[in-house]
């Protein structure tokens, strides 16, 4: 048998295809991006995001295929997203796996997106220590989890509202910043002072999020302002979701016995955040594992690598869309 | 040779298999094409008729319009089969299949309409066995356009009354119909082998924005 699988996401915005072997050694990486497409829109406007799609993905499978010299008979399994995501999006990623798969005599298997954002951080070396905690910040999603290895895990608490990465877009698009939001944000924050004491949802109660109020506050404070200062807004609001965050974290690295505190998603590419947090792990004595940036967005390496789980546990989830997975399932 | 005709721009998902323009495998046989799942009919299909996958020639898929999700499902399904198989993909409209319905039943011009959004629709314009036209917009203001100078028409889809009362001088005749059969797809498919492609070219849906390029 074969070490290698092909993985396939398309999620959200980003038609990517990788091929990773068992030991998360990336053999290719390809991600064919959206954002030209839905900047002008400041925000993801799914049926463009499927049209995208459906153009980019054969020749994204071929790309990967080439970069990394492998032939389909090489490859030992499909991974492909099931969800959670756009409904339209992960039906042209799954398909595309299914006739794959049908034609290469493949086995096919449906992933669950978040399994694969956990799987992230030991893509190209082992990095995460189990026990770990593990933070989930992106576009889509926003949580804590305790894994006790790299397939148990049980959630801690999640966002009752917004993602913490779809608040970023959401006052990148006030701030009248290009989508998506995020990147941006941060850096304007860094050229500005928190002068401006913006609320932190739930910050005493428990290990669940809240970023709904926060964004509102934001939206309030420039609709009263005659002349805001964008950049000290921005570093107010980053100030603000940098201490729910920490807090938080540091509370479920107190409360569960954790080797290592893992930070996945696309918000893990902050460099406010991973300064935050290097502090808090050095203050608590617990290694920090943050995958490379490039990791830390969507990408369809995480997505193979979570493939050799489930092959491992002989968990043959069918490629059928899933939109309401949790982190709990496979 | 053996075809595999994929359909899946109406309401209905549909699998048909072919030799040499005879049909010996179609989904709606076996009350398949409400399941919308097209794994369930490709591997239906390959048990009944005892044929391996890499037997298959070409696939003829209906690029739509239609339901816009759907449509991706079916093409993203023969593309990559399509690939990974190293055979042709050949694309066919929706509107065309309509029309080359309505041509066979009546030897009349065809006007076949799929809904859109925002009060839009796709029209075809179906007349001497071939699609002459494909435009999108209001009814009201393509129908009197396509149908300047014919006196009988053939109408297929979602707008047959609409048509009707907004040409009450011309001789109507409704199909009955709502989109084309996709046993069509390997019947006719001498009609469509000639537009195979492969990689790096693939099957793309139609939309407005594909209209209008």
């Amino acid at each position: 048998m074969s070490d290698i699988v092909l993985g396939i996401e398309t999620s959200c915005d980003d038609t990517a295809v990788a091929l990773v072997n068992s030991n998360g050694q990336v053999l290719s990486s390809v991600i064919s991006s959206q954002i030209d497409v839905h900047n002008a829109y400041g925000g993801i406007y799914p049926e463009f995001a499927a049209r995208a799609h459906i153009l980019s993905i054969l020749p994204t499978v071929n790309e990967a295929l080439l970069r990394a010299n492998i032939k389909p008979e090489q490859i030992e399994a499909i991974g492909v997203t099931r969800g959670p995501g756009l409904i339209s999006s992960l039906l042209v990623g799954i398909n595309t796996a299914v006739g794959l798969g049908l034609g290469w005599n493949k086995k096919v298997i449906g992933i669950n997106h978040l399994r694969g954002h956990l799987r992230s951080a030991d893509l190209e070396q082992q990095r995460v220590e189990y026990p770990a905690i593990i933070l989930l910040v992106s576009g889509g999603h926003t949580f804590l989890a305790y894994m006790e290895s790299s397939v148990n895990i049980k959630l801690l608490g999640s966002t009752r509202d917004d993602s913490v990465g779809e608040t970023y877009d959401k006052v990148g698009r006030m701030l009248g910043l290009d989508y998506p939001g995020g990147p941006a944000v941060d850096r304007l924050a860094s050229k500005g002072n928190p002068s401006i004491s913006f609320p932190r949802p739930l910050l005493k109660t428990g290990l669940e999020f809240s970023f709904s109020g926060l964004k509102s506050s934001v939206s309030r404070y420039i609709d009263s302002c005659k002349k805001p200062v964008y950049e000290d807004i921005a570093a107010s609001f980053v100030q603000s979701v940098m201490e729910i965050l920490i807090k938080k974290s540091h509370l479920a690295l107190k409360s569960y016995p954790a080797k290592s505190f893992v930070i996945v998603g696309g918000v893990a590419a902050s460099p406010q955040l991973r300064a935050e947090a290097a502090k808090l792990s050095q203050e608590l004595n617990i290694q920090l594992s943050l995958p490379p940036i490039h990791w830390s967005t969507d990408n369809a390496a995480m997505i193979a690598l979570a493939t050799f789980d489930y092959l491992n546990l002989s968990m043959f989830k069918e490629p059928i869309p899933e939109l309401q997975l949790t982190i709990s399932d496979f | 040779m053996l075809t595999l005709g994929i359909s899946t721009s109406s309401g209905q998902f549909a699998l048909v298999l072919g030799e040499d323009n005879k049909l010996i495998f179609d989904s709606d046989d076996f009350q398949l094409s409400e399941k919308k799942d097209i794994s369930i009919l490709i591997s239906t299909c390959l048990e009944f008729t005892k044929i391996s996958v890499s037997s298959i020639s070409n696939i003829i898929a209906d690029i739509g319009p239609g339901g816009t999700s759907r449509v991706r499902t079916g093409i993203a399904f023969a593309n990559s089969l399509a690939y990974s198989l190293g055979i042709a993909v050949c694309p066919v409209s929706s509107l065309e299949l309509a029309g080359i319905e309505a041509w066979d039943n009546y030897a009349r011009p065809v006007i076949s309409t799929v809904k859109s959004i925002n009060g839009n629709a796709y029209c075809g314009f179906f007349n001497n066995n071939k699609l002459i036209s494909i435009e999108y917009g209001t009814i009201n203001n393509l129908i009197p356009h396509l149908a300047n100078g014919l006196e009988e028409i053939v109408v297929v889809g979602y707008h047959r009354e609409l048509i009707k009362s907004l040409l009450p001088t011309k001789k109507i005749i409704d199909s009955g119909s709502l989109y084309g059969n996709a046993k069509i797809l390997v019947e006719k498919s001498y009609l469509f082998l000639d537009r195979a492609i492969f990689f790096p070219k693939f099957a793309i849906p139609i939309n407005e924005k594909t209209i209008q390029r």
